[in-house]
């Protein structure tokens, strides 16, 4: 497996708008579900990367795995770098709705391959209640690899960001041993910078340090954007707090509220506050991604056109 | 917290987050979950039995719990005395003598009480109540109301999909419902209809036409097998002697004949439901999810009520009823 690089891609395609997820319009999200195909998705993708997108992110997932198998197939190299989510969006409703013990046993079940997975099931719930970060350890292993067995030749794996749901549950509840875990798997047994998403950026600043760890520690996904919109508590607030930090790891999300705000304000944010290193974002149509990155690429990281 | 599920795990990190609230333990009878959530969670006490986490000391207690277990948990909240407030998780119970006793004894013991009938939280559908309240519309004349979701496409198997228990109506079908009541009041007349589509003795689907007082009447439709709807819809549309309003979780549209000072001015108004939101101090979830638990948390401090409390649970499950007894059509 590829180690991260020290800088992030600066770039980042985002998943969202691909697979019908979309946080400012549900109504948008139910159109794009009715007409996104494999094909097209991996079209816009190609625009994204041929106009400046070096990044991909996206939740980790067998539907997105296997629209990276076919661009591998497809002999398509796209050297790109790969930021996936977890736990991948099956995970969630099933989490919901089985609860997490259903969920547990429905991932064990799948890794006949790992003498560690033979183990825990071999153990049980015994070895679960002992010690569920070895699930968790194992879930990681499961999930990452394949999907880099799946992922185009070329691909770099990045880091690897927990879910904001799961990341923001950790910050409420004070899950101090769990952050701390998740940590040490992500860095020290998959070798990669561990990643955040989260909708309270200026808590998980202040859990993070808290614990003793640097941002830079880490890459941080969370939303800024020139309106507010997803940024908690305050549009303010969440500024202070970026301008306080040296050297972070800060991939700015909804940096277009959504798409209501211009594109030329993003550019100008962007511009503004540079301790945002990277912008990821999403769209479901090639001219689209074409245009957005062309901009981006130039308007904001001077790239010549 | 009684209940170690996806919404006990939502609600816990609401409360974890807020100021002036502290989670003071779980409960929930899984000892394997139990087992491993002492482990995630080392510093929160985590019980198996819910009497002994309020025997703990606890203010209020969360009832998070899959419905069927609600009307038995809540009667032994409410014997035990020793909580001021309790929130369950919609709905109250799973029939309407079950919600009357426990609103009735709630009353008598004088504990603040909510249903998680969230919507009434979202930006679009709050401001619609307002608008409403204030006179925007004029005298409410007719309404439509749907609330869609593909979610059930096929024959699926479990209590929540099969008679007596299982099917929209419980399961899905009250947030449209409360929501409908928290805009016009208790309905003076209903018909309904349901009907499966792929279960094979529980309603996928109820319209239910509804009468209410002051002569505002209209058609709710609910479904969770409906094609194109993920993510799901909820949308209201109604009509009154000076306006309109068009609300669904995005976007609340409003045609205003006049100027209501204070309020909005004549015309046509857009507003997109992020704008429609108070500043948030964590965001998990949606929006409505930490308005509802902020709202639950400041009527506990201030001796306020709830408007989405167990009374309002009785008139949801009055609804329901009517929704039960009519005859199921399979396909």
């Amino acid at each position: 497996m590829n180690q991260s690089s020290t800088s992030l891609d600066r770039l980042i395609v985002g998943s969202n708008p691909l697979w019908g997820m979309d946080h400012y319009l549900a109504e948008r999200a139910r159109e794009r579900n009715a007409y996104m195909t494999n094909q097209r998705v991996h079209r816009v993708l190609r625009a994204a990367f041929d106009s400046g997108a070096s990044g991909f992110t996206f939740t980790a997932d067998a539907s997105v795995n296997d629209q990276l198998q076919e661009i591998r197939e497809s002999g398509d190299h796209l050297s790109i770098g790969l930021y996936p989510l977890v736990p991948n969006m099956q995970t969630i409703p099933r989490l919901l709705a089985k609860g997490m013990s259903g969920m547990i046993s429905e991932v064990l079940s799948d890794l006949s391959w790992s003498e560690k997975a033979r183990t825990l099931i071999k153990g049980g719930w015994s070895v679960l209640r002992k010690d569920p970060f070895s699930a968790l350890e194992t879930y990681l292993d499961w999930e990452v690899s394949r999907l880099m067995d799946a992922a185009p030749q070329g691909s770099r794996l990045e880091t690897v960001i927990l879910h904001e749901i799961i990341t923001d549950s950790m910050i409420a509840l004070g899950a101090d041993e769990a952050f701390s875990r998740y940590v040490r798997i992500i860095s020290k047994r998959m070798g990669v910078r561990p990643g955040f998403e989260t909708r309270n950026f200026v808590r998980f600043c202040e859990f993070s340090a808290g614990l003793g760890y640097r941002v830079s520690d880490f890459v941080v996904m969370a939303p800024f954007n020139s309106s507010g919109f997803q940024m908690t508590p305050t549009r303010d607030a969440c500024e202070r707090k970026l301008e306080s930090l040296t050297g972070p790891h800060v991939v700015a999300v909804s940096i277009l509220a959504g798409g209501m705000l211009p594109l030329e304000s993003a550019v100008t944010y962007l511009k503004k506050h540079k301790q945002i290193e990277s912008v990821a974002i999403g769209m479901s149509s090639e001219v689209h991604a074409k245009e957005t990155f062309t901009r981006l690429s130039h308007d904001w990281l001077g790239r010549p056109a | 917290m009684i209940g170690l599920g996806g919404m006990g795990a939502l609600h816990a990190s609401i409360l974890g987050a807020l100021p002036h609230t502290k989670i003071a333990g779980f409960a929930d009878t899984d000892k394997r979950l139990v087992s491993i959530a002492r482990r995630l969670l080392p510093k929160i006490p985590i019980f198996t039995d819910s009497e002994e986490l309020v025997d703990s000391g606890i203010d209020a207690a969360f009832v998070c719990t899959p419905f069927p277990t609600h009307y038995q948990l809540v009667t032994s909240l409410l014997n035990q005395r020793k909580v001021s407030a309790i929130f369950v998780e919609k709905p109250l119970a799973t029939t309407l003598p079950e919600a009357i006793k426990l609103a009735d004894t709630a009353k008598e013991g004088r504990v603040t009480t909510m249903i998680g009938h969230q919507k009434r939280f979202a930006g679009t559908f709050r401001r619609s109540k307002q608008y409403l309240d204030a006179g925007v519309l004029g005298k409410p004349l007719f309404f439509r109301a749907h609330h869609f979701t593909t979610g059930v496409m096929d024959r699926k198997s479990g209590w929540k999909y099969e008679a007596p228990l299982g099917g929209v109506t419980l399961d899905w079908g009250t947030h449209s419902i409360d929501l409908l009541a928290s805009y016009f009041g208790e309905p003076i007349s209903l018909r309904a209809r349901r009907k499966a589509v792929f279960s094979s003795n529980a309603e996928d689907y109820f319209e239910i036409q509804m009468d209410f007082p002051g002569g505002t009447s209209g058609t709710l439709t609910v479904s969770w097998s409906t094609r194109g709807y993920s993510p799901p819809e909820l949308k209201i549309s109604i009509h009154g002697t000076t306006g309109a309003l068009e609300a669904n979780e995005d976007r609340l549209t409003v045609h205003s004949d006049k100027d209501v000072p204070g309020i909005l001015s004549a015309g046509v108004h857009v507003f997109h439901a992020s704008e429609l939101n108070p500043s948030i101090p964590f965001l998990i979830g949606q929006p409505e999810n930490v308005l509802q638990d902020q709202s639950f948390v400041e009527c506990i401090m201030s001796g306020g009520k709830p408007t989405n409390d167990f009374q309002s649970g009785v008139v949801v499950h009055r609804i329901i009823d009517t929704i039960k007894q009519s005859q199921l059509e399979l396909p």
